[in-house]
C-alpha cells in the first residue's frame, strides 16, 4: 500500500514516501507540495527497500 | 514607530489558514476583515486573525506573488500598560507565529492528499513536529 508520510517543523515540510514504483512516489509528493511555495527538492534513493518490494524512498522537502 | 514584522510564511491557500487558526483555543479568522490592530493603531489587511481578550492582531496581507499572502503581526508589549499585548500573539502562536504556520502546513497536506484520494492522519512527535501520513488503497 503506497502511502507518504509528511513531517513539518519549523514551517518546513520533509516527505517519504514508500510503497510506489519507479518515479510514482516523486510525481505524488510533488503534486501534493506542489502549492506551498518556496520547495527546494532534493531526492535520495534507498536501494535497500527494493528488496522490500518496494523501488525506492523518496524526501522532497518544502515550506509554507 | 513601526514594530510590525512578518511571518516566514507563503500563504496560498486561505481555507487552510482558516482551519489552522481554529486549532488555536480563542483564536479566530476574520475572513474579509481589513483591519489588524499593532502599535501604531490600525493597519489595513485583506483577512485577519484575533485572539479572545488579546488586543493585536494579525494581518494576512497580500504577498509579493500573486495569489500569495503574508502574516504581518507586532510582538510588541505584554499587555502590562497601553493595551500593548503583541506578546500574547507569540504565547499563543509560537515565535515568529511558527506554530501556525506549521499548522497551516499540516491542513494543507490533509486538504492537498485528500482532493488526491488519499487518507491522511496526523500524530503529533514528542518534539512538536507535525507528522501527516497519507495513504492510498
Amino acid at each position: 500500500m503506497p502511502s507518504i508520510t509528511f513531517t513539518v517543523h519549523k514551517g518546513k515540510v520533509t516527505a517519504k514516501a514508500a510503497g510506489y514504483k519507479g518515479t510514482a512516489c516523486e510525481t505524488a509528493i510533488k503534486n501534493i507540495l506542489a502549492g506551498l511555495g518556496k520547495s527546494e527538492a532534493s531526492e535520495h534513493i534507498y536501494p535497500d527497500y527494493a528488496e522490500q518490494e518496494l523501488d525506492g524512498t523518496q524526501q522532497v522537502e518544502g515550506g509554507a | 514607530m513601526s514594530h510590525i514584522e512578518t511571518a516566514s510564511a507563503q500563504i496560498r491557500e486561505i481555507d487552510a489558514l482558516a482551519s489552522a487558526v481554529s486549532r488555536f483555543a480563542g483564536a479566530r479568522f476574520n475572513e474579509n476583515c481589513k483591519q489588524f490592530m499593532s502599535y501604531t493603531g490600525l493597519n489595513p489587511c485583506s483577512h485577519s486573525i484575533t485572539v479572545a481578550g488579546v488586543n493585536y492582531g494579525i494581518g494576512v496581507t497580500p504577498g509579493k506573488e500573486a495569489g500569495t499572502y503574508d502574516l504581518a503581526f507586532d510582538a510588541y508589549g505584554t499587555g502590562a500598560y497601553g493595551g500593548h499585548d503583541g506578546q500574547k500573539l507569540v504565547e499563543t502562536f509560537g515565535p515568529g507565529l511558527e506554530n501556525l504556520t506549521n499548522a497551516y502546513c499540516a491542513e494543507y497536506l490533509h486538504q492537498q492528499a485528500r482532493s488526491q484520494g488519499f487518507t491522511t492522519t496526523e500524530t503529533v512527535a514528542e518534539n512538536g513536529d507535525i507528522v501527516v501520513t497519507a495513504n492510498s488503497y
